[in-house]
């Protein structure tokens, strides 16, 4: 049994996950005695905070990608997540507006295609600003897509005609299959959460890959990567061009599930916030991203309520500075991440323990 | 027959100093070079321009006819050269067969969505590439840590694990930098019993070497470098006693 769980563990591990995201989706599905999710937390996390960790999630992994396995650096990821936000808002609503393509376009499966259409689109956007920005190295590296992911953030609050400029574009469809409503957000919960463990599984088969050995090796030694046949200039591109669809599709579903999309929620704050989410999670740990997410949503949450009377300040602005004591004594303490921090430090004790014994 | 790799007037020039100048040699199929000379004579820059690392400021170089100025490292690998480095480059975040594992990508295909989806041919090929690699530890005498963090190694272990690594990118020519360095005798016994089965195998080597001793046991030719300029070609026997090389190394006092 224990050799089938080791030889197993992530498809275990997977599958464990799955079945618990599923039971606390099923709580407000099924309403047992009368009770709703929020009810089981306290009403401090509700239906609403899990979507949005699950949309989060998604983007986290992306990341995981880029930065923890190729060990390329973004600051801007928030920028390819805003290209899938609007993206899918814009192309899901432009061709009703002006009444184009009528009777396809009004089709259920027109938002479903146009979202695949986003990653597509933001995928290439990637691609081609990847080529010339993935040879810089480190804090240049950083400053490109810095500057990168503000100007996303600038250009979604211009082209009023077409973006809504910094009010925002409203109307985005909820999705439906069939005539099945993807609405509620009970129901939103279950397509955010697969698609964020569908995009769990495929990056670990990924990282577990020759691509991901490619990555790890571009990671520590970029010279020595490229003379073992390792083309790293390729790679690095592939890793961004992922991490950028990974973005694109939770921009996606976060349009969708807002139903409206507008530039405030791209800025340079979310892209700091991301990279902290990575780093809390574990960079080269895909299984730490959901985890990383949950825990900094926390931390927000409780800062944004208790911070005022802490500090006799209005919150909001001083989130960052926690962030960044958090980032650098993870950095210091446990650059693995906390999930795989706290794993190795139970295997040390173990260790130990079994060291006593014998 | 046609040189394995020949280098035509090499030069490399960093902002002013001349690393590599107008250095011409060839390596034959089958052989063992050793290309020697004091510390700065240029041995790595070479290595370094013949892999792809550095591009040289002029001079050309072919591998089995093929011109190799310009292309990448990658590329390079790929047309069947491998090379170590006088520091050895291990990936300290994989495990020791995981670092062979990388040496075989170059002879593997299998893209992003293909291992994304494990696809039947993407686990396949995995399996190919982890017999492979372990095939190529039990060469080097590592394959009971294959699972142990490459770093774990002790420093002669990592060379031996940087040669695997490169032997399995299936080379024809086996570049290794300063292979010895730091290795104590019975270490050294063991690297030349393993260059010499390397190139009984059919492949050929090129190899940059400090210890004289060494390099004069194992080596078929040797070019000796000084100040970026070759100064004598040869057998071991002949270069030893070579008054430029004598001076290069002893210094001009001496002779």
């Amino acid at each position: 049994m224990t050799k089938f769980l080791r030889a197993h563990t992530n498809s275990v591990g997977i599958l464990a996950f799955a079945i618990v995201i599923a039971a606390l989706g099923a709580v407000d599905v099924f309403r047992p005695f009368g009770l709703r999710f929020s009810d089981l937390t306290g009403r401090v996390v509700t239906m609403d905070t899990m979507i949005r960790i699950g949309i989060l999630t998604i983007v986290v992994v992306g990341l995981n990608l880029l930065m923890g396995y190729a060990g390329q650096v973004s600051l801007g990821q928030a920028g390819f997540y805003a290209l899938g936000a609007y993206a899918s808002a814009i192309l899901s609503t432009l061709a009703s507006r002006h009444k184009l393509l009528i009777g396809v376009a009004d089709q259920w499966w027109w938002p479903w295609l146009m979202i695949a259409v986003s990653m597509a689109l933001t995928g290439g956007f990637a691609y081609l600003v990847g080529k010339p920005i993935l040879r810089l190295k480190g804090n240049y590296l950083a400053m490109a897509t810095l500057g990168l992911g503000i100007i996303i953030y600038i250009l979604g609050g211009q082209f009023e005609e077409i973006t809504g400029g910094y009010d925002g574009l409203t109307g985005v469809p909820r999705l439906q299959v069939g005539s099945f409503r993807l609405w509620p957000p009970e129901r939103y919960y279950f397509l955010v959460w697969g698609a964020a463990i569908a995009v769990i599984v495929i990056a670990t088969n990924i990282v577990n890959s020759r691509i991901g050995r490619a990555l790890r090796a571009i990671h520590t030694g970029e010279v020595a990567a490229n003379t073992c046949g390792v083309d790293t200039e390729r790679y690095k591109v592939q890793a961004l061009v992922a991490s950028a669809m990974c973005a694109s599709l939770a921009g996606s579903l976060y349009a969708h599930f807002q139903s409206t999309v507008s530039p405030n929620p791209f800025n340079f704050r979310t892209s700091v916030e991301l990279v902290v989410m990575a780093a809390v999670g574990g960079l080269s740990s895909i299984w730490g991203a959901p985890f990383g997410v949950g825990l900094i949503f926390a931390i927000r949450d409780l800062l944004r309520s208790r911070l005022e009377d802490i500090l006799h300040v209005r919150g909001g602005e001083y989130e960052l500075i926690v962030y960044g004591v958090m980032l650098t004594l993870i950095m210091i303490f446990m650059p693995e991440g906390l999930t795989s921090g706290t794993v190795n430090m139970i295997r040390k004790a173990q260790r130990r323990r079994a060291v006593r014994e014998t | 027959m046609q040189p394995h790799l020949e280098v035509t007037d090499l030069r490399k020039e960093f902002e002013g100093l001349m690393a590599v100048f107008d250095v011409s040699f060839s390596v034959e199929t089958g052989e063992i070079l050793a290309i020697i000379g004091p510390n700065g004579a240029g041995k790595t820059t070479i290595f370094n321009l013949i892999s792809g690392v550095l591009l040289p400021t002029g001079g050309t170089m072919h591998l089995q006819g093929r011109k190799l100025n310009g292309l990448k490292p990658h590329a390079i690998t790929r047309l069947g050269m491998a090379r170590t480095f006088q520091s050895v480059q291990l990936f300290g975040n994989m495990t020791i067969l995981e670092n062979v594992m990388v040496g075989r990508h170059s002879k593997t295909k299998c893209g992003m969505l293909s291992a994304a989806f494990q696809l039947p041919h993407a686990r396949r090929e995995e399996r190919a590439i982890r017999d492979r690699a372990m095939a190529e530890l039990a060469r080097v005498g590592l394959e009971a840590k294959a699972n142990d963090n490459a770093l774990s190694l002790p420093f002669g272990q990592q060379r031996l694990l940087e040669i695997a690594r490169a032997l399995a990118t299936e080379p024809r020519l086996l570049l290794l930098d300063e292979p010895g360095a730091g290795l104590n005798r019975p270490e050294k016994e063991e690297l030349d019993r393993l260059i010499r089965s390397i190139r009984d195998d059919g492949m050929t080597v090129l190899l940059v070497e400090h210890d004289m001793q060494f390099v004069m046991s194992i080596a078929d030719r040797v070019v000796v470098l000084d100040y970026g300029q070759k100064i004598a070609e040869g057998t071991p026997a002949e270069v030893q006693v070579d008054r430029r090389v004598i001076a290069a190394y002893l210094g001009e006092e001496m002779v």
